[in-house]
């Protein structure tokens, strides 16, 4: 048994045009290539 | 390939670039898992597992950000599912890595040339977004007519779908939440949230036991079978043979139907009609007796008439109409000129005055209809009758003394008429009676003399008369 409540909590609002640009630039790139460069990175700084 | 640092093409057996030397081991590989990852969302957004296609672009993504059909095919799904702003971001965001020869550029202008179509995307959010906040705050029918507007605008937008069906859930509107999850089902047929709530709606439907409904299915009650139907061989072709008894059943059908009306519908017209009659005799039989009312009414009220007439009838017969004698005017017209002619010169003598007196006598004034011509014979005999009384005595008295009985009697009943109760008239009338041997008339007339003129001079010689009788 749902509870309404809870799965109403659960939905978040849908950003609107407007934010596009915002969320763009928030949009995290970051991929697996760049995480082992920057583990690599540390290895060699260290 | 390129290289991800420099960016040079690098041929595909090259372990190392030759421009900056990186090594290319790495990344080869996990483009090739980006690019597994990505056939894989590929066939799934082709059977239209839009939420295992996401999942696999994602990972596509997070092994190789450049790797722009996975990103394009991301937006697109986006796109699908009614995200338009995340569609927009990943689009531009593959733009960013490929500026050239990318199909993001034709999703993009496809959107752009249309900006009716954009806005109204723009107004599905905002509605959405508006909804949202509405049923958080408990007010349900306010957020179910904003999401049937953004469902409008979007068709595709599935978290609306969701959000409705979960308010028409709440709201114990069964029918319309499945017609929504369907809906949500046919763009992404494995999202979870999507099948969780059609679960929970075919439990709340059924009352019973949560029955998991297979991804494919369209929610309409079937077998538990979940393999489904086994497919089952066509049947080979086979003209239809004419069908003998669909006429027959045709004509049976119109004999019921004549007789259904025959025996049905025949009866109650005739009883409509029946009851018709009936209610007009009644009509009348009412009127009738409402002008037997009126007859016996007019039968008492002639019957009254009828006996006030014979009422009236008896006054009217006991009235004693005198008669109008028209010889009674004559003999006062005479009595009249006789008298005027008479008393002419001054002189009227008293045997004159007995001869107005006799014709005046024959006058009845009560019997005149002309009160006027009562009162001049009434006149009259105020004038005449005391002469004549006066004359009639004397000459009625000499006649008794003379023995002349007859002649004293007429003469003295004159005198007593014209002047009633003179003791003398009546004593010598007395005499007259008495000499023609009447002796009870004379008896009468000493006895009125003694009784009703018992200070008259005559009284004493009654006496001795009727001592004589």
């Amino acid at each position: 048994m749902i509870n309404f409540d809870e799965e109403i909590a659960k939905f978040q609002p849908s950003l609107e045009v407007d934010q596009a640009e915002e969320a763009i630039f928030n949009n995290d790139l970051t991929d697996i290539s760049d995480m082992i460069e920057s583990i690599l990175k540390e290895k060699r700084d260290k | 390939m390129n290289c991800p640092k420099c960016g040079n093409v690098v041929a595909d057996r090259r372990t190392r670039c030759e421009m900056c030397g990186k090594d290319l081991t790495i990344y080869r590989r996990t483009s090739r898992l980006s690019n597994s990852y990505y056939n894989r969302g590929l066939e799934k957004a082709k059977v239209r597992d839009l939420t295992g296609a996401i999942l696999m672009l994602k990972k596509s993504l997070e092994m190789n950000k450049r790797n722009t059909n996975a990103r394009n095919l991301l937006g697109l799904v986006f796109f699908e599912m009614g995200e338009t702003v995340a569609a927009l971001s990943e689009w531009v965001i593959s733009k960013h890595f490929q500026a050239k020869d990318n199909d993001a550029d034709v999703y993009m202008n496809t959107i752009s040339s249309n900006p009716t179509k954009l806005d109204s995307m723009n107004q599905a959010i905002k509605k959405y977004n508006i909804a949202l906040e509405s049923a958080k705050q408990g007010s349900d029918d306010l957020a179910i007519i904003q999401l049937k507007k953004v469902v409008n605008l979007n068709p595709h937008f599935i978290r609306a779908l969701q959000l409705l069906a979960l308010i028409y859930m709440k709201n114990n509107e069964y029918e319309r939440a499945k017609k929504c999850l369907l809906r949500a089902s046919k763009i992404d047929l494995t999202n979870t949230t999507t099948l969780r709530y059609r679960d929970e709606l075919n439990q709340l439907m059924a009352g019973g036991v949560a029955q998991p409904t297979p991804y494919w299915s369209d929610g309409d009650k079937q077998s538990s079978d979940s393999t489904g139907k086994a497919l089952t061989p066509i049947s080979t072709y086979r003209e239809e043979k004419p069908n003998v008894w669909l006429f027959v059943n045709l004509v049976l059908g119109v004999i019921i139907g004549i007789a259904a009306v025959f025996f049905l519908v025949v009866p109650t017209v005739k009883q409509n009609a029946g009851s018709e009659y009936v209610t007009q005799i009644n009509d009348l039989n009412s009127e009738m007796s409402a002008l037997h009312a009126k007859l016996s009414s007019a039968e008492k009220e002639a019957d009254n008439y009828k006996a006030r007439y014979e009422e009236l009838k008896v006054k009217l017969d006991a009235i004693e109409i005198p008669e109008v004698d028209g010889a009674m005017y004559d003999n006062l017209i005479k009595a009249f000129n006789l008298y005027y002619d008479l008393n002419a010169d001054g002189s009227f003598t008293q045997e004159e005055a007995l001869e107005v007196a006799d014709l005046l006598y024959a006058v009845k004034p009560d019997s005149m209809d002309l009160k006027e011509a009562g009162l001049v014979a009434e006149k009259l005999r105020t004038l005449v009758y005391p002469l004549a009384a006066d004359t009639a005595h004397e000459q009625g008295k000499k006649a008794v003394e003379k023995k002349d009985y007859e002649t004293g009697l007429s003469l003295l009943l004159k005198a007593d008429i014209y002047s009633p109760d003179n003791a003398s008239t009546i004593y010598y009338l007395g005499k007259a009676y008495q000499g023609l041997g009447q002796n009870d008339q004379a008896k009468e007339c000493y006895n009125k003399i003694i009784n009703e003129l018992p200070n008259s001079s005559f009284v004493q010689y009654a006496k001795l008369r009727l001592e004589e009788l």
